[in-house]
Formats: structure tokens, C-alpha cells, sequence
């Protein structure tokens, strides 16, 4: 990856970055569509085609990436939607529990049934996202902001201060990230704030890594030197330079990292380390239940689903973000 | 408060019986199910393996002078006998005292004992024996659990080798009983010399089965004591158990108990969770043992020694907020009844007249709170001067036994009348410490007794043990209570503590919520297995199809 973007960095005369992360979009995808496209029509009768023909047209064209992303981006914008404004979705308040409808089986009245409190578990599920993309998107904001920050630091800096941040980052990743962010939220209590802690420390060492690498390479460029030949400051550079050079991988990682952290944090919820709350996540209904997975499977099923889901959905956003960007993985 | 360290470990097992001991579930009254039951005639020989639920301890600790821990006393009970057993309507029958003789003045009790009796050990059992026991107990250094099973006790005289003489300064109704109790079991004193602070690693008794090994915190293995002949009255037969070795495995798990029975790794499981009781029921492949135990029921205690709690109309506030019948329904799915007084229906003196006593009644408990200036503040909680109204619930357990579930549905109901509950999450020690020093507004337990004088442990103000979670102080029930541990008659003291029962629940003192039920499910090769008169497991009459 990194060879590929110095090449181009480097045909694209260094110090306009922009046109790195235009070219591959610009030409790849276009060349393969191109291709396609005259398959397809080839059989075509010349004639006016019919509507019904029109949309078979536009759908034998969609390639299974571009479905899943669509897809991806509906499960995203519809778990958006249940994050923001819950009470318009759910047809139950999540605090009320109904003694008279206990573990209620999925039905017309309870698409998803009710747990062991008499509660509605669409209207939690749906309530529950809130939670869950909060850890997901704010957890990967402080570690990517934090690694990136150290990453760019050592990278750029070199010598012995990326001798010392990096072997400090070699021991924080030789614990394993569940491990420390178990360890953190033991230690800290439980609640949400904490859970994201403990999510985004855990993660800090992969961005670290992979900025460190990035920066080092962009460091070593000529427009680089020619920069600090012009008499740019260090931070000036980093800013202007380096940084928009890496963040094609920073965006990548991040939203990738944004289903890693939904994942602990619903992990770490699961195991009660999470919030009690009346609006209990996605993880601590797992948690809830457990036990009754014999008896109704709904009530941790349709949690467990909405967590796949979501994870899924943010991983393959992620992947199709790499795809684009990254030429080595461009279509070939 | 600092704990004296020695406390430490009888502390810790205390507070776990009292936040712990024992489940919910099963029907209203004692009794055992009548599940189709293939029978045939019993034999010995085979291996049975008892998965219970012993909660994620690292250690188990053997001792039955020491443990208050129910899940232990489970397993101790098959290895330690008692003096006495406790049958079914209050009754005392002999099992290591063959009969006994109470003096007029209550002060005085002589046991005849059986001559024929063994430890494990194979030192004799006898006059000199239980003295020992008895001294043990007493002696404050040691800091045994069981010293408050024995009251007032003075000084044991031995008469003759088979003959004992136990002395009071004053009456104490509830001995018989408590000396059926489990932690009143008698301890070999050879092994108690020779293993010391050791001794609940190596237990040595007389019981049905001797103690082979343990994995600690995991599984208990032990065998058939084959010179067992002293089998206490209304056991289903005399005689060495009929199983060679008998394991218990801890699995505090609840899904993962009901999974182990189903695929054979356990022949008998204990505390079923609701959800799966009433599928056992009915199993053609399981049967179902259930039984009352005999216990204070879990109860809320409101801190009435901080304020607004020590304020009665506050509590009854309180109290009118909750819908307990609701609340259990919902969390125990109509297996378990719900509790109107502290005292478990099938202990002495329960009044039933208690029961339907009172309702929730939301309006009035707001109209209650609006008089006493606490007004709905913005998001619905109420303020006065300043201060929310809010509940912190001090809790160590978790959600063993649903307890966590059953609060959950109480912060709703709360809710809706301007509390706040917070659940305020703490290790053991910090637990014991803070209800010691009393920095808590709500706490909640339940501890196992066959007499009422628990009641005492846990209301009377005069003599705080770590038992005392009650933390308001009533010169009415105080006497009530000791009058009631040294009343000579039955009917005095139903009496009393029917009165006693009725004082704390008019007071709101504590607010009883549901009467646990013990269940043991057995895999249908696995038979005569019961549950005794206290609501724990009898195992030595289990045989192997």
C-alpha cells in the first residue's frame, strides 16, 4: 500500500495530495463500468425498452458490492434514525413493563415479543442504539485521535522519540485489547463514559502503528524537505503535509474501528460491566437474556441480530471506503 | 467502622447468607412434586454428582461453627450431624442426643447421647465431644457464625461419658431448634486440633458421607461413611447412604444448571430459575423437589437512622409506591408467593393476618409527599430545600436469585412516584462496612432460621451484631423480641412475635417482597432425594437406578 501511494504521490508532483486520493477513483471503477456496461446492452433490442426491462437493466449492472453498500447504508441510516429520535420508531416507551405480557412470543402486538419485565423488545432494541453507536463513534474518535496523534508524532519525529512512544506502544499492545478494556472498566465502574474509555484506550496502539509507518514514509519524500527548505515549521508540515497524506488510512481505520468498538463495548456490556440503565444497550440485553434462551429466544436473538447488523453494515462501509481509495485493492 | 479482621471471614460468609441464601420458585407451600417416577427399590453403589449454586467464590469454606453461607451449608449438612433434628410443624426429634430433658426454669437442658456413634476420624463421639462444640462456639476469639444460634449459653457439664449437661444464664427459647441447624453441627474435636485455622478445608463430622477432596471454589468430592448407623428420626432409612461417592459442583450460572441436568452431567441440580421450573414440572425425563425455607424473607430495609427514612410517613410513602404482588409475578413468573411478613409462612409464629394488609396506593403516597413539602421538581423526581429524593440501594450481589430484576421493576414503580433509585454497586467489604457504619438509604436480604428469634438478629437495637442491618432503634420491639427468645410455652411465644411481626410491618421497618422456595431437579435415575424440615437437601437416602 505504502509504495503504491508513494508512487503516485510522487508522479503527482508531492504537494498537491489531492490528486493522490482523485486518481484511482477516477480512473478504475470508471474503466470496469465502462466494460460492463457494453456487455450488458449488447443483447438489447434496439427498440424503446419497457419500464419493467429499464429496471432490470439498472439492476443486472449493480455489482454485489454496491448492493451491500446500499444495504449497509439503509441499516446505518435506519439505526441513525432510532439513535436520534427513538420515541417516533418504537411503539412502546422502554420503561414500561407490563406484568400482564411476560416473554410475550413475537407476534402482531410485539413484532420482536417482550422480555422477562413484560417489555416491548423492538422498543428497547430501538432505544438501545443510542448507546451503542455513542460507544462505537466516540470511542473511535478519542483512540484515532490519540494514535493518530502519536503515530504522526513518532513517525515524523523519529530518532529516539519514536524509539520510546513505539516500544511503549509495543506493551500496550501486547495486552490484549478485550483484556484491558476489561481491566479498565472493572477499575473505573461501571457507566457510559467509562465504557468508551476503556473501549478507545484499547484501541490507541493500532492507529499508532499504522500512522507511524505512513508518516515515515511521507517523511522522507522531497516535498517534504523542500518544505522545510522553504522554512516551514514543524507542525506547519504535519499539518499541511503529512497528516491529509494519511488520511485515507486514518478514514479507513476509523470506520472500521467504529464496529470493533460497537463490539467491545456491547462485549463489556454483556459481561456487566456496562450501564444498568432503564435504557439498557444492545450488549446488557444479551446480558438480561441469557437465561432465558431456553425459554424465549427472542428476548437476546433480535439484540444479537441488531448488533450483527450494525457491525456488519459499518464494516462493509469501511471496505468498500478501502477499496476506493487504496489503489491496490482497485478492481482490477 | 473498621471490622476486626478476624471478623473478616464469618463477615463475609454473614453477608453473603444475607444477601444469598436460597431461591425463589416453586409453589406457595411446602412441598415435594409428584412428577411420574419410575420406582424400584433402593440399593447402593453409583456416583452422584450435585451441581448447585454456590456463587462465583473462589473458596469453600467447610466449617459449619463458620459458614452462613446457605450454598455451604448445603454441603455441610451431608457431613456433619446434629443433636437434634427439626421435622415438619416445629417438632424436635433425637438423632446425636437420643432425648433430653429441659429443666422448669428454662436454664438448664441434659442430653442422653448415642453410644454408638463415630467421626470420620475415627475418635468416639461423646459428652466430652459436644462440650467441646459448645465452648468452641462461645469462646469470642474464634468468632464463629454460630454464636448467635446459642443465646445465652454458660458452660456444658459432663455428667457421664453419654451424658451432658448445658447451662444458660438465661432462657433461650430457640435452642432445640437452632441446635437442628446446620451451623450447630457437631465438628470432630481431634480434626479441629489438628488442622486448626485449616479445619473448613479438612472437614471432619460424623454425617452420612466423609469428606474426600476439593477443588476450591469448583467441586466438593465426597464418599459413603460405611459405620454410618445413626440416621436421625424420619429419615427414609437407617443406615450408610446408598451412594459411594457424592460430588458437588458449584455452577452459579443459572441457564448453564438446567443445561448441565439435561445433558447428564448432573444427576441433581438445585435452585431451578422460574423460566425452567415449569417445564420441569412436567417432564416425563425429571422430576421436581420443592420446599419452603425456612427463612426472614429478602426484605427492603429503609435507613432509619438518615434522614428523610426516619421519617414513618416517608416510608409508607415509600412503601405505597410499590406494587410487590406485580413485581414478583413478573420476575419469579408466578413460581414464588408473595411475602406480607417478614417471617417465611412455615415458621413458628407466622401471622397469616398479615397477609393482603396493604396495597399499592400511588396517590396516596404522593399526596403523603406533597404534604411533607417533597414537591415533583422538572423531571419528575421530587426536591425539597435543594435535595432530590433520591434512593441509593446498596447492593454487592448482583443479580443472583433475580433480586437485581426485582429491584429494576421497584426503581420503576419508585419512579412514578418522585424517588430516584440509584444502585450503588460495591465489593463484599465494602458492602459489610458501609451497612455497618450504616451509609446507605435502601438495603435488602434474607437469612435462614427454623425459629423466629431471627427477628431478634436482625431488628433488636440493644446488642448490633453484624446480623444488624436494621438500623432504627424501637424499645416496644426490643422487648418484644427478648421476651420472645426466653418465653417458656409455644403459644407465648407465637404470641409475641406475631406482635413483633405486626409492629415492624405497621412501622414499615422492612418491606417484605417474596417466600423462596428451595427446588432440586433430579434426572428420574436418580432417586429419594428430599429436602428436610430447614428447606436444605437430603442426599444420604438417594440411591441409583
Amino acid at each position: 500500500m505504502k509504495s503504491a501511494l508513494e508512487q503516485l504521490g510522487g508522479a503527482s508532483g508531492g504537494s498537491l495530495p489531492d490528486v493522490v486520493f482523485e486518481a484511482p477513483r477516477a480512473t478504475a471503477p470508471r474503466r470496469v463500468s465502462a466494460v460492463r456496461r457494453s456487455a450488458s446492452s449488447a443483447p438489447e433490442t434496439p427498440e424503446e425498452p419497457s419500464w419493467s426491462r429499464k429496471v432490470l437493466g439498472f439492476l443486472s449492472q449493480l455489482r454485489l458490492a454496491d448492493v451491500l453498500v446500499g444495504i449497509s447504508l439503509l441499516v446505518l441510516a435506519f439505526v441513525l434514525s432510532c439513535a436520534c429520535v427513538p420515541s417516533l420508531i418504537a411503539p412502546f416507551l422502554p420503561t414500561d413493563m407490563r406484568s400482564d405480557a411476560i416473554l410475550v412470543a413475537p407476534g402482531a402486538a410485539h413484532f420482536f415479543g417482550t422480555d422477562q419485565f413484560g417489555r416491548d423488545v423492538f422498543t428497547l432494541v430501538v432505544y438501545g442504539a443510542r448507546q451503542s453507536l455513542l460507544i462505537g463513534v466516540f470511542a473511535v474518535l478519542i483512540s484515532c485521535g490519540v494514535g493518530v496523534s502519536i503515530g504522526l508524532t513518532a513517525g515524523y519525529a523519529g530518532g529516539w522519540i519514536d524509539t520510546i512512544l513505539m516500544r511503549f506502544i509495543d506493551v500496550w499492545m501486547a495486552i490484549p485489547a478485550i483484556l484491558l478494556a476489561i481491566a479498565l472498566s472493572t477499575v473505573l465502574g461501571p457507566s457510559l463514559h467509562n465504557t468508551i474509555l476503556a473501549v478507545s484506550v484499547a484501541a490507541i496502539p493500532r492507529y499508532a502503528r499504522v500512522l507511524r509507518g505512513q508518516a515515515r514514509s511521507v517523511r522522507s519524500r522531497p516535498f517534504i524537505e523542500a518544505s522545510r527548505a522553504a522554512g516551514a515549521s514543524h507542525w506547519a508540515i504535519l499539518r499541511r503535509h503529512v497528516l491529509p497524506h494519511c488520511s485515507v488510512q486514518i478514514l479507513v481505520m476509523a470506520t472500521l474501528g467504529v464496529g470493533g468498538s460497537i463490539l467491545v463495548g456491547s462485549g463489556l456490556s454483556f459481561l456487566g460491566l456496562g450501564v444498568n440503565d432503564e435504557r439498557p444497550d444492545w450488549g446488557y440485553l444479551l446480558t438480561q437474556g441469557r437465561s432465558y434462551l431456553t425459554v424465549a429466544w427472542w428476548t437476546v436473538t433480535y439484540p444479537g441480530l441488531a448488533i450483527t447488523a450494525l457491525v456488519v453494515s459499518v464494516n462493509l462501509l469501511g471496505d468498500a471506503l478501502r477499496r476506493r481509495f487504496d489503489p491496490r485493492s482497485a478492481p482490477r | 467502622m473498621r471490622l476486626d479482621p478476624r471478623l473478616g471471614l464469618p463477615a463475609l460468609m454473614l453477608s453473603l447468607c444475607l444477601v444469598a441464601c436460597g431461591k425463589h420458585g416453586g409453589e406457595a407451600s411446602a412441598s415435594q412434586s409428584a412428577n411420574p417416577v419410575v420406582v424400584g427399590k433402593p440399593h447402593s453403589g453409583g456416583e452422584l454428582v450435585f451441581a448447585f449454586d454456590g456463587a462465583s467464590l473462589t473458596q469453600f469454606a467447610l466449617d459449619p461453627h463458620k459458614s452462613a453461607f446457605a450454598p455451604h451449608a448445603r454441603v455441610i449438612r451431608s457431613i456433619f450431624d446434629s443433636l437434634v433434628v427439626l421435622l415438619p410443624g416445629h417438632r424436635i426429634g433425637p438423632w446425636l442426643a437420643k432425648s433430653w430433658e429441659i429443666s422448669p426454669d428454662g436454664l438448664s437442658y441434659t442430653f442422653h447421647l448415642r453410644d454408638d456413634v463415630k467421626f470420620h476420624d475415627g475418635t468416639r463421639f461423646d459428652a466430652v465431644a459436644v462440650k467441646f462444640n459448645l465452648d468452641r462456639i462461645k469462646e469470642p476469639k474464634n468468632a464463629l457464625y454460630a454464636l448467635s444460634d446459642i443465646g445465652g449459653y454458660q458452660a456444658s457439664r459432663v455428667v457421664d461419658d453419654f451424658t451432658l449437661r448445658v447451662e444458660f444464664a438465661q432462657p433461650y427459647a430457640p435452642f432445640l431448634a437452632n441446635l437442628s441447624k446446620s451451623s450447630l453441627g457437631i465438628v470432630s474435636p481431634a480434626a479441629v486440633q489438628k488442622y486448626g485455622d485449616q479445619f473448613p478445608l479438612h472437614p471432619v463430622g460424623t454425617g452420612p458421607f466423609r469428606f474426600t477432596s476439593m477443588a476450591p471454589g469448583t467441586e466438593i468430592a465426597l464418599e459413603r461413611n460405611p459405620d454410618y448407623q445413626w440416621s436421625p428420626s424420619g429419615a427414609a432409612h437407617n443406615g450408610p447412604a446408598w451412594l459411594d461417592r457424592l460430588t458437588f459442583k458449584n455452577v452459579p450460572e443459572e441457564a448453564t444448571r438446567v443445561a448441565v441436568l439435561e445433558n447428564g452431567q448432573a444427576g441433581a441440580v438445585d435452585l431451578i430459575p422460574p423460566q425452567n421450573l415449569v417445564q420441569l414440572r412436567t417432564s416425563t425425563k425429571f422430576h421436581l423437589i420443592e420446599r419452603e425455607l425456612l427463612n426472614h424473607n429478602y426484605s427492603l430495609y429503609l435507613n432509619s437512622r438518615r434522614e428523610p427514612w426516619s421519617d414513618e410517613r416517608v416510608r409508607k410513602a415509600f412503601r405505597l409506591s410499590l406494587d410487590v404482588d406485580a413485581a414478583v409475578k413478573t420476575i419469579y413468573l408466578g413460581t414464588a408467593r408473595r411475602a406480607w411478613s417478614p417471617l417465611s409462612p412455615s415458621l413458628l409464629g407466622y401471622d397469616a393476618s398479615l397477609e393482603g394488609g396493604w396495597k399499592q396506593d400511588r396517590a396516596a403516597a404522593k399526596h403523603a409527599l406533597d404534604d411533607l413539602g417533597w414537591k415533583p421538581g422538572p423531571d419528575g423526581i421530587r426536591v425539597k430545600d435543594g435535595k432530590r429524593l433520591t434512593v441509593s440501594f446498596l447492593d454487592a450481589q448482583g443479580n443472583r436469585e433475580k433480586r437485581l430484576d426485582l429491584i429494576t421493576i421497584f426503581r420503576r414503580q419508585l419512579h412514578d412516584s418522585g424517588f430516584d433509585l440509584k444502585i450503588d454497586s460495591e465489593s463484599l467489604g465494602a458492602w459489610i462496612e458501609k451497612t455497618q457504619s450504616g451509609e446507605f438509604d435502601l438495603v435488602a436480604g434474607s437469612l435462614f432460621a427454623p425459629d423466629p428469634d431471627v427477628l431478634q438478629r436482625i431488628y433488636a437495637s440493644g446488642r448490633p451484631t453484624l446480623l444488624s442491618i436494621f438500623k432504627g432503634a424501637d424499645p416496644e420491639l426490643n422487648h418484644l423480641l427478648e421476651a420472645g427468645s426466653q418465653a417458656l410455652t409455644d403459644d407465648e411465644r407465637v404470641h409475641l412475635y406475631q406482635q413483633a411481626q405486626r409492629l415492624i410491618v405497621d412501622k414499615t421497618y422492612s418491606i417484605p417482597t417474596y417466600v423462596l422456595i428451595y427446588s432440586v431437579a433430579a434426572a428420574n435415575r436418580v432417586q429419594g432425594i428430599s429436602v428436610d424440615a430447614h428447606g436444605f437437601p437430603v442426599l444420604s437416602d438417594a440411591w441409583l437406578q
